[in-house]
């Protein structure tokens, strides 16, 4: 495990994501447009286009079925309206569905890249090393990535584990896949995750075998024959009885990407004596100030614990999109078994963010813990949505919430909606909410001992999101960090 | 127009057009608008379901299922009255919704007027104070309240006139052959500098038959008023309740909402505190008791619309048997309501396995300098408090019932006027407790 860190100079366990040129801006995009049009489908979905995607892939017949499945359900559903959110009605037949991966151009070096871009990377102490892979530029020797990757994948071989994208899984572990895919988040779950199952472009498989403890982190940057996933990822990830395995998703670096809506489904199924822990830095382009462009990110994650003492836990910094549609849930179906949900989700500018969890305890002696912080500042309304539910047969369980908003400055908002049921006299239920301010005599305080301003809010936001930092891998804290701080530049005063 | 009524409509429950009902009053634009506009909006938006967010707990079919019909008569229930504890108050009768002189008080405090409210609707007083305090999102069957307007009281009090005793507002309902349905609407408008005590209660004599009682009261306080309403809803186990209580408050007031859940089989309440005016506190504390297969929803909302407001809500539930209890607590703090303090509360008692609770605690909040906090729980008695009743020798089941009594006796201390507050404690001891324990308190 250690050799592996040190192997990696660079903190960020960036995804390659060949779209990132874009965030450079519009101004010079059009000379790196390569000849995409032959293999990208005309915008519209239909049965055809849902026939098209499984084609282009080669996919089995069972996966067609899914898919096929799937859109029938969707073309019978509505897209939901209750999230806090507000954006212009999106236009699904507006949409390409397929398009093959894109040749990254490759770049001389990094004076070609935006300077604001780079000016952020510094901030975030993202390595020159990592800032060339992002953009493609050309790497020298003493970092060279596929190696390291080459490394890891042997490293994991040997443990058994797989890691895959879905797409060459479906072909290499079918078996797997079927017995799988859908069994946590169905085809007919919600509206996007309908869309999703239809039309998933590609993903991560992460399969670990019984008895195994994962030997390192696993993130999408170690992936190999990374295409890009586009915008309807999906992942899945099984653990077997007593594995364990701690998954990143995301990175802190800033990503554009001119698919502006993003329909994601991460399904986690963990056996007996299993945990998966599964954390997510999510920083997508959210817009300009005045909330134009930037990302829809309707996202369905969802895990299954289905042995006795099972145990899932999702940590999630949100501060990117311009919408931000996301309820990681936890379904403790076996006895003992745990759920967490540690967040923060930062709102600036005009950007609306709707998230929060679900706990469905069903087991016995079932616990889960959720602690959600909302900061938001200019225009940006924050909304934690959550469900606590405690099923009849769910003797002893156990919940504690607590959701605590931050708010900077007088237009902004929170907002709190959780849902709480429970049908078992047993059950022990805690929620507890709070909304404030930074105090002046916090900020005094600070100053006085020589900090400025925007170093003291910062301390105290810091100090604020604390309790989910230290659930993040150690590395991913400190980005993390570093990230709020950027986001809320310009925030105070 | 008939036919459209007929489509969205299921039988149970008849708009005045339908039943062929004079309206007291009819005739004036500004009360036939009213009127009108709300049997229009009843008609759009339908009795509620399931599918509607703020009914999905709330099964209404049952009701749906009656036949009710409005019922006109009025009898003499001073016997069953007599019942009641007997305290000093200014007592106010409406049986079956209509406001009953023979039962009632002939003596009015001074500073006080109090009138029915068929009679109040001869003239335009009531033009643009009837139907003010609704909220937007209100549901149908406040809109058939207000198609109505049939009957109720209106309670006028005078700038700067402090009653001493508590005005009393009883809702009765009577016997009758059929499934009946009463609309009372009560209007309470508090001068200037006033203060009083207002209590409703609902009660049954003789009604076996399945009832509706849908209710509403507005509540408007004028400046520096300070108001403490009382709801103690006693109605027979197999009624139907469904009430509104809408408070306007203005600069300086302060209105305390008590809502005391006791009977019925499905009920339904809907609390608005809409703070309009700065410096005011708006308080609400509820108590539910569920047995049997009773289901009670409570759904309230404080609406921070100012600067420098307050307000506290306190909410607590007891359920046994196969009984559910809902409550539904929003705070909205709009923007530049800055400077404002909400704290809510709202804990539940699990006393069976087939009892279930489900809390929706909500924040909606605008403005930054505000200090806004709710909590919720649900669980059961703490089994450390029950081993120390059991290791001074005293029984589990008499410690559990105990604890209980504890438990709900919190929201009854907070009763400021005495008499309900004793007249309620002896109750829920005399329910909650053994004899034997009894005997001690006595």
């Amino acid at each position: 495990m250690t050799t592996v860190k040190e192997l990696s100079p660079a903190p960020t366990k960036a995804e390659l994501n060949p779209e990132l040129d874009n965030l450079v801006g519009r101004e010079y995009k059009e000379g790196f447009v390569t000849d995409i049009e032959s293999d990208t489908f005309p915008p519209g979905l239909d049965e055809s286009v849902v026939r098209g995607i499984s084609a282009k892939k080669g996919e089995p017949e069972f996966m067609l079925e899914y898919r096929l499945e799937a859109f029938r359900k969707w073309q019978q559903m509505e897209e939901p309206d209750w999230a806090q959110v507000d954006y212009p009605k999106i236009d699904f037949q507006a949409i390409s569905y397929y398009s093959a991966p894109k040749e990254m151009p490759t770049l001389n070096s990094l004076d070609e890249v935006d300077p604001k871009l780079l000016e952020t990377y510094e901030k975030l102490g993202i390595s020159l090393d990592e800032q060339k892979i992002m953009h493609n530029v050309a790497v020298d020797v003493v970092f060279d990535s596929v190696s390291v990757r080459t490394t890891f994948q042997e490293t994991l071989k040997e443990a058994g584990v797989i890691f895959m994208p879905i797409s060459e899984a479906v072909h290499e572990h079918p078996e797997l896949i079927k017995q799988y895919l859908g069994s946590v988040v169905p085809t007919q779950d919600n509206y996007y995750a309908a869309l999703n199952a239809a039309v998933f472009s590609d993903g991560s498989f992460v399969f670990i075998p019984k008895g195994v403890r994962c030997p390192m982190e696993l993130s999408t940057y170690f992936r190999i024959n990374e295409t890009n996933t586009g915008q309807f990822e999906r992942t899945l990830i099984v653990a077997e009885d007593g594995a364990y395995v701690s998954y990143l998703e995301g990175c802190t670096a800033p990503q554009r990407d001119e698919n502006q809506l993003h329909a994601a489904v991460v399904e986690l199924y963990v056996h007996k004596d299993a945990e998966i822990k599964y954390s997510t830095v999510q920083n997508w382009y959210p817009g300009d100030e005045f909330g134009n462009g930037g990302i829809y990110n309707f996202v369905t994650k969802r895990g299954l614990c289905k042995g006795e003492n099972a145990k899932i836990s999702w940590t999630q910094v949100e501060t990117g999109s311009a919408i931000t549609w996301k309820y990681p849930s936890c379904v403790l179906e076996g006895d003992n078994s745990v759920g967490e949900f540690y967040s923060v989700a930062l709102t600036h500018n005009t950007q609306p963010a709707d998230t929060g969890t679900k706990m469905i305890h069903i087991g016995k002696n079932t616990r889960s813990t959720i602690i959600s912080k909302g900061i938001s500042a200019g225009q940006g309304q924050n909304t934690y949505r959550g469900l606590v539910k405690v099923l009849k047969g769910a003797d002893n369980a156990r919940n504690f919430s607590q959701c605590d908003s931050l708010l900077m400055g007088d237009r902004c908002g929170a907002h709190t909606f959780p849902y709480i049921e429970a049908k078992n006299p047993t059950a022990n239920i805690e929620h507890e909410a709070t909304t404030s301010k930074i105090s002046d005599d916090q900020l005094f305080y600070l100053r006085q001992r020589g900090l400025d301003e925007e170093s003291a809010v910062s301390t105290i936001v810091n100090g604020f999101c604390k309790d989910v930092f230290r659930e993040l891998p150690m590395e991913f804290a400190v980005e993390a960090q570093k990230l709020l701080e950027v986001s809320l530049e310009g925030a105070v005063g | 127009m008939t036919a459209a009524f007929k489509q969205t409509m299921t039988n149970a429950l008849l708009l005045p057009q339908e039943a062929n009902i004079t309206l007291p009053g009819a005739g004036q634009a500004w009360l036939d608008k009213l009127r009108s506009t709300a049997a229009e909006q009843f008609i759009k938006s339908g009795l509620p379901t399931v599918r509607d967010e703020e009914w999905r707990y709330t099964d209404i079919r049952k009701l749906k299922r009656q036949q009710f019909s409005v019922q006109f008569n009025s009898p003499d229930v001073r016997a069953a009255l007599n019942d009641l504890i007997d305290y000093d108050v200014t007592r106010i009768v409406l049986v079956n919704g209509l406001f009953s002189p023979t039962n009632s008080t002939d003596k009015v405090p001074a500073g006080v007027s109090i009138q029915s409210l068929a009679i109040t609707l001869a003239d335009d007083s009531l033009q643009g104070l009837l139907g003010s305090t609704l909220p937007s999102d209100r549901h149908a069957f406040i809109d058939l309240n207000t198609a109505y307007c049939f009957d109720g009281v209106v309670i006028k009090i005078a700038d700067k006139a402090v009653l001493e005793k508590p005005i009393e507002i009883v809702h009765v309902t009577t016997g009758a052959d059929n499934a009946t349905v009463s609309h009372a609407r009560n209007l309470i408008v508090a001068g200037k500098l006033s203060e009083a005590h207002i209590i409703e209660r609902s009660i049954s004599v003789g009604a076996d038959n399945a009832y509706l009682n849908n209710t509403v009261t507005e509540v408007i306080a004028h400046d520096g008023a300070k108001l403490e309403h009382y709801k103690v809803q006693d109605d027979a186990e197999h009624a139907f309740h469904i009430g509104g209580v809408f408070i306007n408050q203005s600069r300086d007031t302060s209105v305390i909402n008590h809502n005391i859940a006791i009977g019925g089989s499905l009920v339904r309440n809907d609390i608005y505190s809409n703070l309009l005016g700065t410096g005011s506190h708006g308080g609400m504390n509820g108590l539910v008791l569920g047995k049997d297969s009773q289901h009670v929803h409570n759904h309230t909302e404080v609406a921070h619309r100012v600067p420098h407001c307050t307000s506290d809500e306190f909410y607590k539930t007891v359920l046994d048997d196969k009984s559910r209890a809902i409550f539904r607590g929003r705070i909205i703090v709009a923007q530049d309501a800055q400077q404002t303090d909400a704290e809510q509360r709202n804990d539940n008692l699990l006393l069976s396995s087939d009892a279930e609770a489900d809390s929706k605690p909500q924040l909606e909040i605008y403005a930054d300098d505000v200090i806004c906090s709710h909590g919720a729980t649900i669980g059961q008695l703490d089994p450390k408090s029950l081993f120390y009743f059991q290791s001074r020798g005293i029984k589990k089941e008499d410690a559990r019932r105990l604890l209980t009594f504890a438990f709900v006796n919190e929201v009854v201390d907070r009763i400021s006027f005495e008499p309900l507050r004793d007249e309620l404690t002896q109750r829920f001891l005399g329910e909650l407790l053994p004899d034997s324990i009894q005997e001690v308190f006595a």
